[in-house]
């Protein structure tokens, strides 16, 4: 009996192993093809198309992206200290209102949660926004256009929290420290964010790649103060107007001229890895959080 | 609405409506600064969806301009290919449903089953992909199936003896790419929910079952899926409101707006994206996203009111 | 009602021309004294006491108004922006006192950007219409009026002394002058093939003795020649790609047809004879285009990935990808390419130059509808398309930091300057109000923007020229027709299908997206536009 359970779990481990190496690898090789041809001579990359055993290798783009000239160096920095603040800034909230909306007692808990719900379904659409933005708070180029607008909190990351709240934090631990004398406050603090540990990692790491990734707040607020440039702006910049530049017929005569002013594929490719780069280093410390919950869950029980 | 669980507290008695107010207090305050944000982020610019229904001219404003009914709505049904660009959209938005939910919930289980270092490694490259734009994506699928340099082609087929195949100019194989890309970009952090969900079920549930002898796959079928039950439905319906909505990236820069592969690649969004792409007009792009949000909105209304009479706990609200 | 309009134009104009008459034409003069305050004589003296008077008003009053001028560039503000901005303004504050900013912006972003900031009503009083399209600009109330009040007339008469009078037709729409053209090529040579000297000696082809005279820098020629040469090029180098065309311009660059409205669904196809409003896709010249496509496709001359490649085509003749492409041909053009290129390149041009009726309403300078003082912006505007050392600032930069003069005469890159890190080198002097009073740049030569008007006024042109279509009416039909298009356009324009089968096919398509219904409307609105202009 105990002889066949060991045996099972061996079995399912080689299963599980041999699927996530598969899956891991399809993951992988294009992400190796991104590496390599990002570290591949232009002109062999355009005569040859990708390849993962390069004609010429080369460092140029990279040494493209390093030099002084460019601003890759400090739209990292931005990057960086914008994922920071607006995901301590955006997990709270969330995490807050969440909590709220988990109250079963709570009278207007219905209202608000549509509320809540509705704002995933209908906006206002761009321009609105925009003059929102712009004209009443008047944060057009400046930092708190990258931070504020759209991706602070949004409804599917507060009905996730919601939802493990009402089901990972059970009422009843609630209940008996109400009963010892602790106060809302208390109780969300001591017990519920504790408890709640697996999913705040989780909205964490949801909220700090929405701002990682997030090129459209530089793109619409950000036209004179090129030096807010987040990573992704500058990215998506060069892709956008490759982009406008082989779509647009209007400006078609002046199109080969405009192409020559925008850095090469191996630029695109090398700005993509230096892009996807933080998450590796950042991520070990979300598992972390993750691995916390399951102690912490089998305490709860 | 939600009030019936706590029926009891109702009852007229003034103390416990008083004590009801003393424990409510501090979790509005709690909700205060996200519902700020709400209504600073989504509600303010809400009344802008006039826009959908104006004859907009800049000196006049959003609102002072004229009305003008429903014509901005025209060109999103006025073409033979309004059935083709829904179903593509509604079509592709189901099997992403249904593929990337099944895929999800299966990685997440082999994870949080899984013991050993490797699984980090594992769960942090699977999350990789998510972050690339739809553009290097593009670049990247195209290394694959490019005509004359592709992998595919030249790297599979040819040693197979195979003929290459004009991958952007077949149409056939396209809903199966589009497919896989979408389950390949999003896997890792489509898993990451459920995972998270998994991690905080009761231990003690699986240690009860293993001494009664329950395998592993009983385990799974018996205890975990059901207590995924209702992040599934949740995050479904969640789905479904956005059902008339398509990843622009995916259907647009992924296929490389590849004419021939129009019949399975053009949705809403690419539709109206081609149109007004010289016409540049404001209120056309409104009109479309009002009328996505709309069918959104009755969908999940719908859903949510079925959901409710099956299952009142798994309810959005 | 337009015919008054046009009156009061000529009626400047005449003036201007009589007074720049002994300057021998208006571009090439130096200007450097403003425009505005030596007007003041004969049949515009109202005009420049206009003029002069906000001038010394705005001066006396001590309060510079601003006046913000936008455009846009490939890559985003230079870094030189503001400074470049602030000569700039010390020009304006002591010409014309008002101050004056840039605000540029990259071409993907432009468009979005500039209808936002349109519309809620951000400080922008002058700006180029380019990608945001002149139409829909129209539509949106985006643009002044320059007529109103006269504005043009009284504070624009430099701009008047710049064109003739059907150059700034083009963007009249109604009684209402909504936009000033740039100077810039408006016509292109149809159908131009550009090779490498390297590629045409390899294969023995004799272009020297093909030019018509010594200085011509373009070999006219014949597809049959092209035809030929491809040939050759193909059997010596079968490993690169014989020939490309970038998908976007195949028709408005290689078609001797007019595109009127701005779309091609219902063109001019014999632009230079006849108003009639027909289909491109069943005439003539579009089916010899495709077949021809189609055989070369067929050939092996054309890549299988031509459809999804987005490597400009000099990129691919720099990486030794590509022996052979379309350009549309202007002056200066061999030297433009074989700079893109990096290897000189021989110009082979097959159909005519030709105008068409969206020459001068592609890119004009317009002023925003909300601008708080547009007698300050005309101003401006005027001082543009007049003052030398403006134009140069716009189109080059600093003198010493930017560029410096060559000993002959043209401007070169200062020392230790390159295009990759001068603080402003923009590319897009095409944009630029007046590129012609800025100089020539080394490798041009001296006299480019004589060549570049003579080039204009010699190319054929349409009948329809200064027709500007509004078919917001129609754009349910016309959101259906270019999904349609798009789904055949590549295709068949770079010869990958049979243009016998899938052109009669995509025209059914068309025909169900409601082709006839545009094109009756487009005819309609051109019918009655040539019976106002007297066009026959």
């Amino acid at each position: 009996m105990n002889n066949t359970h060991i045996k099972s779990e061996r079995n399912f481990q080689i299963f599980a192993n041999f699927i996530m190496i598969i899956v891991t690898l399809c993951s992988i090789i294009p992400l190796i093809l991104l590496l390599i041809s990002s570290l591949t001579d232009d002109s062999a990359l355009i005569r040859n198309g990708y390849s993962f055993i390069p004609e010429k290798w080369s460092l140029s783009a990279y040494n493209y992206i390093f030099t002084s000239g460019n601003s890759v160096v400090h739209a990292y920095g931005i990057s960086i200290i914008l994922t920071i603040v607006g995901t301590v800034c955006g997990l709270t909230i969330t995490t807050l209102l969440a909590y709220a909306l988990s109250k079963k007692f709570l009278p207007g808990r219905g209202v608000l949660t549509f509320l809540v719900v509705f704002t995933m379904l209908f906006n206002g659409g761009l321009v609105p926004t925009y003059m929102n933005y712009s004209n009443v708070f008047n944060i057009k180029n400046t930092f708190f256009a990258l931070l504020v607008p759209g991706l602070m909190m949004n409804a599917f990351n507060i009905m996730m929290m919601k939802s493990y709240f009402v089901t990972g934090v059970p009422d009843e631990i609630l209940e008996a420290a109400y009963i010892d004398g602790a106060t809302e406050f208390q109780a969300f603090f001591k017990i519920a964010l504790p408890l709640a540990k697996p999913i705040i990692a989780t909205i964490a790491l949801f909220i700090g790649i929405g701002y990682w990734n997030d090129w459209m707040n530089g793109y619409i607020y950000l036209t004179k103060r090129t030096d807010l440039f987040s990573i992704q702006n500058l990215l998506n910049r060069m892709i956008q107007n490759i982009q406008f530049l082989t779509q647009n017929s209007t400006v078609a005569s002046q199109a080969s001229i405009g192409l020559a002013a925008i850095p090469a594929v191996s630029v695109r490719m090398a700005m993509a890895v230096v892009g996807i780069l933080p998450i590796i280093i950042v991520y070990p410390f979300i598992q972390k959080n993750l691995v916390k919950g399951i102690t912490l869950g089998g305490v709860k029980g | 609405m939600a009030e019936n669980a706590n029926a009891p507290a109702q009852k007229n008695s003034s103390a416990k409506r008083a004590k009801l107010l003393k424990r409510s207090l501090p979790i509005y305050i709690m909700a205060l600064p996200g519902l700020i944000y709400l209504f600073i982020n989504n509600y303010m610019p809400m009344p802008g969806i006039v826009l959908a229904f104006k004859n907009y001219k800049a000196k006049d404003g959003i609102y002072g301009s004229a009305w003008a009914g429903m014509k901005n709505f025209k060109y999103l049904f006025a073409t033979q290919d309004a059935f083709i660009i829904t179903r593509n959209t509604i079509g592709y938005n189901l099997v992403f449903i249904i593929v990337n939910t099944c895929f999800a919930i299966f990685i997440a289980i082999l994870l949080s089953e899984l013991v050993g270092k490797q699984k980090n490694i594992y769960q942090s490259v699977i999350l990789l992909p998510y972050l690339l734009s739809a553009v290097i994506v593009s670049y990247l699928v195209f290394a694959f199936l490019s005509a004359e340099n592709g992998f595919v082609n030249n790297s599979i087929l040819k040693p197979l003896g195979k003929d290459p195949i004009s991958w952007y100019q077949t149409k056939q194989y396209w809903p199966f790419i589009l497919v896989f890309v979408n389950l390949w970009k999003g896997i890792g952090y489509n898993c990451i929910i459920y995972l998270s969900t998994i991690i905080g079920f009761d231990r003690g549930l699986y240690e009860a079952a293993a001494i009664d002898g329950a395998s592993k796959l009983q385990q799974i079928t018996k205890i975990t899926l059901p207590l995924l039950r209702p992040t599934v439905i949740m995050l479904t319906l969640m789905a479904v409101g956005r059902i008339f909505y398509s990843d622009f990236g995916l259907f647009y820069q992924v296929p490389q707006n590849s004419g021939a592969l129009f019949s399975v690649t053009n949705t809403i969004d690419t539709y109206v994206y081609r149109g007004l792409l010289e016409l540049g007009d404001i209120t056309m792009s409104s009109a479309a996203g009002v009328y996505q949000s709309l069918v959104g909105f009755i969908l999940i209304m719908a859903a949510n009111l079925t959901v409710r009479r099956l299952d009142p706990d798994s309810a959005l609200f | 009602m337009k015919k008054k309009l046009m009156a009061l134009l000529l009626c400047g104009l005449m003036g201007v021309t009589t007074l720049a008459g002994c300057g021998g034409g208006s571009s090439s003069g130096s200007t450097d004294t403003a425009p505005a305050t030596e007007t003041a004589e004969g049949g515009e003296a109202e005009a420049g006491d206009a003029a002069a008077q906000a001038i010394a008003d705005r001066k006396a009053s001590g309060d510079m108004p601003t006046v913000v001028m936008a455009f846009m560039n490939f890559v985003g503000p230079p870094a030189g922006m503001d400074r470049i901005a602030a000569d700039i303004s010390a020009i304006t504050e002591e010409e014309l006192g008002v101050k004056f900013q840039l605000q540029i912006m990259d071409s993907a972003s432009y468009s979005q950007n500039m209808k936002l900031m349109l519309s809620s009503g951000e400080q922008v009083d002058l700006f180029n219409v380019v990608s945001i399209g002149f139409m829909p600009c129209v539509n949106n109330g985006y643009l002044y009026d320059m007529n109103e009040d006269g504005l043009l007339q009284k504070y624009g008469q430099g701009i008047l002394g710049a064109f003739r009078e059907d150059e700034l037709s083009g963007t009249v729409v109604g009684d209402a002058l909504y936009g000033i053209p740039v100077k810039k090529d408006d016509a292109a040579g149809q159908f131009g093939i550009s090779i490498p000297v390297e590629y045409l000696d390899a294969i023995g082809f004799d272009y020297a003795s093909m030019y018509a005279s010594e200085d011509d820098e373009i070999i006219y020629t014949d597809i049959e020649t092209i035809d030929g040469i491809l040939a050759k090029l193909h059997e010596q180098y079968p490993d690169k790609t014989t020939f490309f065309m970038d998908k976007s311009s195949i028709v408005s660059q290689c078609l001797v047809i007019d595109s009127v409205g701005g779309d091609n669904f219902g063109v001019l196809n014999d632009p230079m004879n006849s108003l009639e409003v027909t289909d491109l896709f069943s005439g003539e010249q579009y089916m010899n285009l495709c077949r021809q496509m189609y055989k070369w496709n067929q050939a092996g001359y054309i890549s299988k990935d031509a459809v999804t490649e987005t490597n400009a085509t000099t990129t691919q003749i720099k990486a030794g990808s590509l022996c052979a492409y379309k350009t549309a041909t202007k002056p200066g053009i061999r030297q433009q390419e074989s700079n893109l290129c990096g290897t000189p390149v021989i110009i082979f041009q097959i159909g005519p130059d030709f105008k068409k009726s969206t020459a001068y309403n592609t890119m004009p300078w317009a002023i925003n509808s909300q601008t708080k003082d547009p007698v300050a912006a005309m101003q401006v505007l005027n001082l543009c398309y007049t003052d030398e050392r403006v134009a140069k600032l716009l189109c080059w930069g600093e003198e010493g930091k930017e560029y410096v003069y060559t000993e002959d005469g043209h401007l070169t890159f200062a020392d230790g300057v390159d295009a990759s890190n001068s603080e402003y080198f923009q590319n897009v002097n095409w944009q630029m109000p007046n590129q012609f009073i800025a100089g020539a740049w080394e490798g041009d030569p001296l006299n480019i923007w004589e060549n570049m008007q003579e080039f204009n006024d010699n190319a054929e042109a349409t009948k329809a020229m200064g027709f500007t279509w509004d078919n917001s009416e129609y754009s349910a039909e016309y959101t259906a027709l270019v999904n349609v298009y798009n789904e055949y356009q590549a295709q068949l324009e770079l010869g990958f299908v049979d243009p016998d089968v899938a052109v009669p096919e995509m025209l059914e398509k068309l025909k169900a997206a409601g082709l006839d219904t545009y094109m009756a409307a487009k005819q309609e609105a051109l019918n009655a536009w040539a019976a106002e202009n007297g066009v026959a």
